[in-house]
């Protein structure tokens, strides 16, 4: 890539990951590459299935096991390699260095422990500390993510707080370390339209005074247009386009982007199925040869079938402006770069 | 039950009466224990009196009141079943949890030919062979009787034995459950050791299960502790019962079935409460 090295936080290349599955092979992640910036926001859409997750958890390698596998590919942070990492090693970049807030507040706290024990626990692991001090800090990051009574609300349950509570309060847990890396994994689908829009401001305000770099999974291009400076397409494992949000509402140049943005009346409607492209995702264990969107692309060529497309350059990328960087996965765009 | 197990018995005046007694001597006896009266009454009478937990004299045990006998025998069985429930928890769960975490590893496949060997062992029979070998064969522990802890070890495993299967395939279950969940995924998240994870985060949210299970069983515990108390000739309720049957001393009979009723009830009060301590959602309601 052509900006200087120094301001990437987290650097991803030729990231594959494989589910063994009972029906077969699942390449879930397969070649994804991307950078993640200091202080920025990077977005990763796509429809349900296609790897989002299993991208954001390779990243941290807590995938599932033993059905999963990290097959290649290469995790740098702060240019120091992840996968060659030991498990404790690993251990000690989560929550420190690299943070996640789980897809669902409902079932992300465990029900038995209180949430001020749950936030202390991450203090915890940076050393012991006495209890009434572990309290305190419980009580200033609830505070933090703006919990109202915090000096109570400490001792509470999961089960006596509302699901947007819950989400903010593991919001509290992920950022209590000051993480250089939050990878928010669509933390706001099961909360309702206004919980949602506070919850987004919240992480805002948390990245503006923390300097925190978020990877932000959604289904919502609405989310997206509000909260991310660039984004990151994925469809069946694969990245088919990146580049700056208004450089991807104005030209998305990749057919799927086109077909995704284009199913979006509004940028506030949400995207969980998209009805509006002719076809179904191809099933994961059985994968087209070329590019994977053929089947249900409107402009497929012979040569779309015959290898993957690599990335093009589109015409809205400026010459060497790292900023705005913008390329599709498409034999489209063969011609013109 | 108690009630009409008397009359299942058999006849207590037959019972009561030498060879040679003129059938005047059966109809006197009769009239002094009341058998005379229409059944109605007699029942009536029976629940008035169990209600204050008094069943009368002991017929076997001339002079004692029935309760009296029952309660100077209970803490032998309580022991007895507490020491082998302990047992139980204390070999399953563990099992329970290592098999979970190594899914489809050596140590689940251990764990399944101890699953499948404590379902098949009749406490009984499992109780006659650790006398056999154990005590008989190589003499390292008493055969029979109470009175030091080498004593109860055998007829403590030998009830906890086959509670071990059942606790270990649920513990195993439910772990694989929570194992499985987004809290445990958020603790892996946040650096927690795997130790942990397992032992603190996972198992307290597991183990509600298992314990589900430990309140449905202990009825069946407790009436297994009549058993293994004769196989072992352990000094409890058990062989009590056993001896009351023999000769057929129903006021001891129904004083043991009574408490072995009110063991059960205690016993799954405090399930409850063990309940609410493991989960909070619990102590709301
Ligand atoms: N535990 C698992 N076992 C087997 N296959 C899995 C497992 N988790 C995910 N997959 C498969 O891996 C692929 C990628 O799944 P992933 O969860 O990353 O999708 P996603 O983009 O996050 O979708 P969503 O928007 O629904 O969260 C899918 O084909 C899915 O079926
Ligand atoms: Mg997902």
């Amino acid at each position: 890539m052509t900006h200087s090295d120094s301001d990437v936080v987290l650097a991803v290349e030729n990231l594959q990951t494989h589910l063994y599955t009972k029906r077969g092979l699942v390449r879930a992640v397969d070649g994804v590459s991307f950078d993640l910036r200091s202080g920025e926001t990077l977005g990763i859409v796509g429809e349900s299935g296609s790897g989002k997750s299993m991208t954001a958890l390779s990243l941290v390698r807590l995938i599932p096991r033993p059905a999963a596998r990290i097959v290649g590919g290469s995790v740098r942070l702060d240019g120091e390699e992840i996968l060659e990492k030991s498990e404790a090693e690993m251990r000690a970049i989560r929550g420190e260095q690299i943070a996640m807030i789980l897809q669902d507040p409902q079932s992300s706290l465990n029900p038995v422990f209180t949430v001020g024990d749950q936030i202390a626990e991450t203090f915890q692991l940076q050393g012991k500390q006495p209890r009434g001090r572990m309290r305190e800090r419980a009580i200033a990051a609830l505070r933090e993510v703006q919990v109202a009574d915090p000096e109570n609300r400490v001792s509470n349950f999961p089960h006596e707080m509302s699901g947007g509570m819950k989400q903010r309060v593991v919001g509290a847990i992920a950022v209590a370390r000051r993480p250089r890396v939050l990878i928010a994994d669509e933390p706001t689908t099961s909360l309702d339209v206004t919980i949602q829009a506070q919850y987004l401001r919240l992480l805002r305000s948390i990245q503006q005074q923390t300097g925190t770099s978020i990877i932000f999974i959604t289904h919502d291009f609405g989310i997206v247009a509000k909260m991310c400076d660039r984004v990151a397409v994925m469809y069946a494992g694969r990245i088919v386009e990146y580049g700056p949000v208004h450089s991807i509402f104005a030209t998305p140049s990749h057919p799927y982007t086109q077909a995704l943005i284009a199913s979006v009346p509004s940028p506030d409607t949400k995207v969980e199925r998209l009805e509006s492209i002719e076809g179904q995702p191809p099933v994961p264990w059985d994968l087209p040869k070329g590019c994977r969107f053929a089947p249900r692309c409107p402009f497929v060529m012979d040569r779309c079938r015959a290898d993957y497309p690599p990335m093009f350059a589109t015409q809205s990328a400026g010459d060497g402006d790292a900023e705005a960087e913008h390329a599709a996965a498409c034999r489209l765009l063969e011609g013109e770069s | 039950m108690a009630f009409l197990l008397s009359f299942v018995a058999g006849s207590p005046v037959e019972a009561l009466l030498p060879a040679d007694a003129t059938a005047e001597d059966a109809e006197r006896l009769t009239e002094t224990l009341g058998l005379d009266e229409p059944l109605h009454v007699q029942y009536a009478r029976f629940l008035q009196r169990a209600v204050r937990g008094d069943f009368g004299e002991s017929i076997k045990w001339r002079g004692q009141s029935a309760m009296g006998i029952v309660f100077e025998r209970l803490p032998m069985t309580l022991q007895l079943a507490l020491t082998a429930l302990t047992f139980s928890i204390v070999v399953a769960v563990p099992i329970g949890v290592l098999s979970a975490v190594h899914k489809d590893g050596y140590f689940d496949r251990f764990g399944k030919v101890i699953a499948l060997l404590g379902q098949s062992l009749p406490p009984f029979w499992l109780g006659i062979m650790l006398i056999w070998f154990l005590g008989v064969g190589l003499g390292w522990l008493p055969v029979a009787g109470a009175g030091s802890w080498r004593h109860i070890v055998m007829p403590a495993i030998a009830l906890g034995w086959y509670q071990v299967a059942a606790i270990m395939r649920l513990t195993r279950s439910a772990m694989l459950d929570v194992l499985d969940s987004e809290y445990i995924k958020l603790a892996r998240m946040k650096g927690v050791s795997e130790r942990s994870v397992i032992w603190k985060h996972a198992l307290r949210n597991a183990l509600i299960v298992p314990l589900t299970y430990l309140g449905i069983i202990l009825g069946a515990v407790i009436t297994r502790t009549v058993v293994v108390e004769v196989v072992f000739g352990w000094p409890g309720t058990g062989t009590l019962v056993m001896e009351a049957v023999l000769g057929r001393d129903l006021p001891v009979v129904n004083a043991v079935l009574i408490i072995f009723a009110a063991i059960f009830v205690v016993a799954n009060f405090l399930v409850d409460i063990l309940y609410a301590v493991i989960d909070p959602r619990i102590r709301l309601q």
